[in-house]
């Protein structure tokens, strides 16, 4: 029983990883510009449905449609921002949400229309292959798509810690008003960010394409996932959502072992229950009124 | 919001003795003869139908404005509500052959509990955090019930057990005797909520809604006004979810339990006016009919179309009609009521 | 005079570190208006927050009536008959003035004609009257004000606290005010009113308490406070333009 311990918790990590950037993509967008997107799912569909069709009319590696898919996904963030969600970045959380909700159920089911709700698969030579170390098994395929996380978590982590951009970024996720009189243009800052949340988001669905089906309603669970995640880490908290994405992808690996196959998310989402019902502030964030 | 003007009247009127002459008294009641009458003139079975589903969300509204409209706790989770109503009378009806006059109660009650249960995590944590939580519980509850087949029949759906129809078993093979069972069940609802708004705890729900921090300085306990309010709420909807069920026969938990479904019920409360007793009924005049014929002429052409145009709905009305349908819909009622009572000062 | 309303003891705040509210103590006696004032930062909205479960405290103790609120939520301290403003006017906004005192007197009755004849009675009382029917968002900052105080009254009080509701008035308006409050103390209700400008402070309290860095500087009869070397040093060096605008 607890040889396959090790195994659990790699395959979990693996996943993990994709959960983290999909989580931290949520976070930047609710710390930055203060707004919770219902549709961030979404933007992981998309992400797949542009590197599948890519593959079906080139035939190029998934990875490769990383080159096209990252800056049409940003772009799809930027315009989002600059057209729908800017409307709502002073109303209510009722307003903000009602938005994105809407935003999700449009996005899914244009997908579905123009794409029909068909499973869909992106074959690649290296799907097969599986390394065993120390009797772990390692799937190439997940393996690939956990280190493109990781690559673009850190490129992020850069971007915010070491350029201006990335620094005003931060300053105004810390105080919008402060920003607006330090003369930081917020609403380019708003639309970059938006850009940013769903272009790694989109490239998180690239990743996962070589490995798991395609289809018009397949970022709800990982929205889901990700919303629970950045609660968990505290909401903004960028450290919080990728450590949580990476409990949240163990969590389910665990759940898929020990209580079965179709139980892992099931898993997770009781474990976030009980955790937050136990400690409402989230895990990573001092008790502050 | 309550009209302080209106209740002053209201005062006025009850002391005076002409209380049926007055247009504020025999209009909804003109309008409930009225709708009496439909099934007679809706003689087609599709159209019917159609009616009687904007009946049942129309309720269904109402009953989500109460924690959603008034007391501003978005949530994205009635269906958890709506499904366990239908699955409860229903295994009750198939295991134990107990009608679901009865078993909707059960379902009622089962509803509260897991009410109860989603509360005491969520109810101290406000805005995006309620929302996420009750879509999080209608995933975990989708799950449970495809998982444990034995009980729920798992992913494949329950039917409710066929019996040649009857008023005892709530089955009818027209669909005129669920108009009316249906309508009986609005006019109770609108009745309890109209009621509820104009009692404390209707007042406290709205001052939750606007501000929770100036609420508690005047006394009030939030997690015990919010329990009440998603406890009735669950309630309502889960004795309309039984409803449901008993209407259409079939139950399955991906939609019975899906977000789809919840944004559904608070779709019609958003369009026609948040916290607002009419306003659902209002938004599921509009919405539903537009939804259902969309389905009915793209659904096998262009499946999903009806629920794109959901989002569109909400997208629009959200920005557009933040107040809903009802404000342009109560101003022209108002009208109405102050021309008739011109012209009856006159006679 | 004698037998406190309110005592207040050993009082502490900290926010990582910092020290809101350090160790204070003092009592407000039934049917006094006790006026509190102290620099910016010196710590009296933290008091209020912590005395009316806003906050939970560091360390200490709060008596009223001669029972523990000590860590008790906002509601029960409420229930118990503390009222309060804020600082910055929470009113609800959607909600018309009447509808807003309505749900305040919601808390001393279960009927909604009597809450409402309590409500308009205290509408009337700060002068919002002609203002009964309008929604509270559309109000100026000086009627939203009133709003709070009318609300804060119809749960009817025994003890009311009043933070910094003069701030931004001008001389004819803070002389109103005055008078409302000096009304509402004739009612019976003992007051504690925080306020910044020391010229109101001296006018309207029986007794006046300093506070500094969190801390108690010292409490006496106006006159004898204004002339404390200490409290004019605090004020000089921390609020010297308020106070030489203000004398």
């Amino acid at each position: 029983m607890a040889e396959i311990v090790p195994q659990i918790i790699v395959s979990g990590l693996l996943i993990g990883g994709v959960y983290a950037l999909v989580s931290v993509g949520l976070s930047l967008l609710f710390g930055v510009v203060d707004i919770v997107n219902f549709a961030h799912g979404e933007f992981l569909m998309l992400g797949m449905y542009t590197t599948y069709w890519i593959w079906v009319f080139s035939g190029v590696d998934p990875l490769i449609t990383l080159i096209i898919s990252i800056p049409v996904m940003f772009l799809t963030g930027a315009l989002l921002m600059k057209y729908l969600f800017k409307r709502v970045i002073d109303a209510s959380p009722l307003t903000q949400i009602f938005l994105t909700v809407g935003l999700q159920i449009l996005l899914q089911n244009v997908a579905l229309m123009a794409f029909s709700a068909n499973y869909r698969t992106i074959q690649v030579v290296y799907n097969e292959i599986v390394w065993n170390i120390g009797g772990v098994t390692i799937q190439i395929s997940r393996l690939i798509a956990f280190f493109i996380a990781i690559l673009l978590s850190i490129i992020l982590w850069l971007f915010l810690t070491r350029t201006d951009m990335g620094k005003a970024m931060k300053a105004s996720q810390l105080d919008r008003e402060t920003a607006k009189l330090m003369g930081i243009n917020t609403d380019k800052i708003f639309m970059i960010a938006a850009g940013i949340s769903a272009a790694i988001t989109g490239a998180a669905g690239t990743a996962i394409s070589t490995f798991f089906y395609v289809f018009p309603t397949v970022g709800v669970s990982f929205g889901l996932m990700a919303y629970i995640t950045v609660i968990l880490g505290g909401l903004g908290n960028l450290k919080g959502a990728f450590v949580g994405g990476l409990l949240i992808g163990v969590a389910e690996a665990f759940g898929v072992q020990y209580v079965g196959a179709d139980s892992g998310l099931l898993l997770a989402f009781i474990i976030f229950i009980v955790l937050l019902t136990i400690k409402p502030q989230g895990l990573f964030s001092k008790g502050v009124a | 919001m309550k009209n302080v003007k209106t209740s002053r009247q209201e005062i006025k009127n009850t002391a005076g003795n002409a209380m049926i002459l007055n247009p504020r008294n025999y209009l909804p009641i003109l309008g409930l003869a009225l709708a009496l009458l439909v099934p007679l003139i809706v003689t087609n079975s599709y159209y019917l139908g159609l009616i009687n589903l904007v009946i049942l969300f129309g309720a269904a509204g109402i009953a989500w404005n109460i924690v959603g409209g008034y007391a501003r706790q978005v949530s994205l989770g009635h269906s958890i509500f709506f499904g366990i109503g239908a699955y409860t009378t229903t295994l009750l009806q198939i295991k134990f052959n107990i009608s679901p006059w009865i078993g909707m109660f059960f379902g009622g009650v089962f509803a509260v509990l897991i009410g109860i249960l989603m509360g005491m995590s969520v109810f101290r944590m406000k805005g995006h955090y309620f929302a996420v939580f009750t879509i999080a519980y209608s995933y975990v509850m989708m799950l449970l019930f495809q998982k444990f087949r034995g009980l729920t029949g798992g992913a494949e759906g329950l039917s409710v057990p066929f019996n040649d129809g009857s008023l005892a078993m709530f089955q009818f093979s027209s669909k005129v005797p669920y108009y009316y069972i249906f309508l009986l069940a609005l006019v109770l609802i609108i009745l309890l909520v109209q009621r509820l708004g104009k009692s404390r705890i209707g007042y406290y729900w709205t001052a939750i809604g606007q501000d929770e921090q100036a609420a508690m300085a005047i006394g009030i306990n939030i997690a015990m006004a919010k329990h009440l309010a998603l406890g009735i709420s669950a309630f309502l909807t889960a004795i309309l979810g039984s409803f449901y069920a008993q209407y259409v026969y079939f139950i399955e938990p991906f939609s019975m339990f899906s977000t789809h479904m919840s944004v559904e019920i608070a779709l019609v409360a958003i369009v026609g006016g948040l916290g607002t007793v009419m306003g659902p009924v209002v938004g599921a005049i509009v919405v539903k009919p537009i939804a259902e014929l969309t389905n009915m002429f793209l659904g096998n052409v262009l499946p999903g179309a009806n629920y794109a145009l959901y989002g569109l709905i909400l997208i629009v009305a959200i920005i557009v009609i933040p107040n809903g349908l009802i404000v342009p819909i109560n101003r022209l009622y108002q009208k109405l009521i102050n021309r008739l009572e011109r012209s009856s000062d006159r006679n | 005079m004698s037998t406190p309303i309110l005592s207040v003891k050993g009082l502490s705040k900290h926010f990582d570190g910092l020290k809101a509210v350090d160790n204070l103590s003092f009592d407000v006696f039934k049917g006094e208006i006790l006026g509190v004032i102290g620099p910016n930062g010196s710590g009296k909205t933290t008091t209020f927050n912590c005395i009316t479960g806003y906050y939970k405290s560091t360390a200490g103790e709060v008596l009223f009536d001669g029972k523990s609120i000590t860590g008790r939520t906002p509601d029960f301290v409420a229930q118990q008959g503390i009222g309060r403003t804020f600082q910055v006017t929470r009113p609800f906004g959607d909600m018309t003035v009447w509808e807003n005192v309505t749900t305040g007197a919601f808390l001393r009755t279960m009927h909604l004609m009597e809450a409402k004849k309590i409500a308009e009675q205290e509408v009337e009382f700060v002068g919002l009257a002609d203002k009964i029917n309008v929604v509270a968002r559309s109000l100026s900052i000086i009627d939203q004000r009133r709003l709070e105080f009318a609300r804060a009254l119809a749960t009817k009080p025994k003890l009311l606290l009043l933070d910094e509701v003069m701030a931004g008035l001008n001389a004819q308006e803070v002389d109103e005010a005055l008078k409302l409050v000096h009304r509402v103390s004739a009612m019976g209700i003992t007051l504690v009113v925080v306020e910044h400008v020391m010229k109101v402070i001296t006018s309207i309290s029986n007794r006046v308490l300093v506070l500094n860095f969190g801390a108690k500087l010292t409490e006496g009869k106006p006159a004898d406070v204004m002339s404390t070397p200490s409290v004019i040093e605090a004020y000089l060096g921390k609020g010297f333009g308020d106070y030489v605008a203000n004398c």
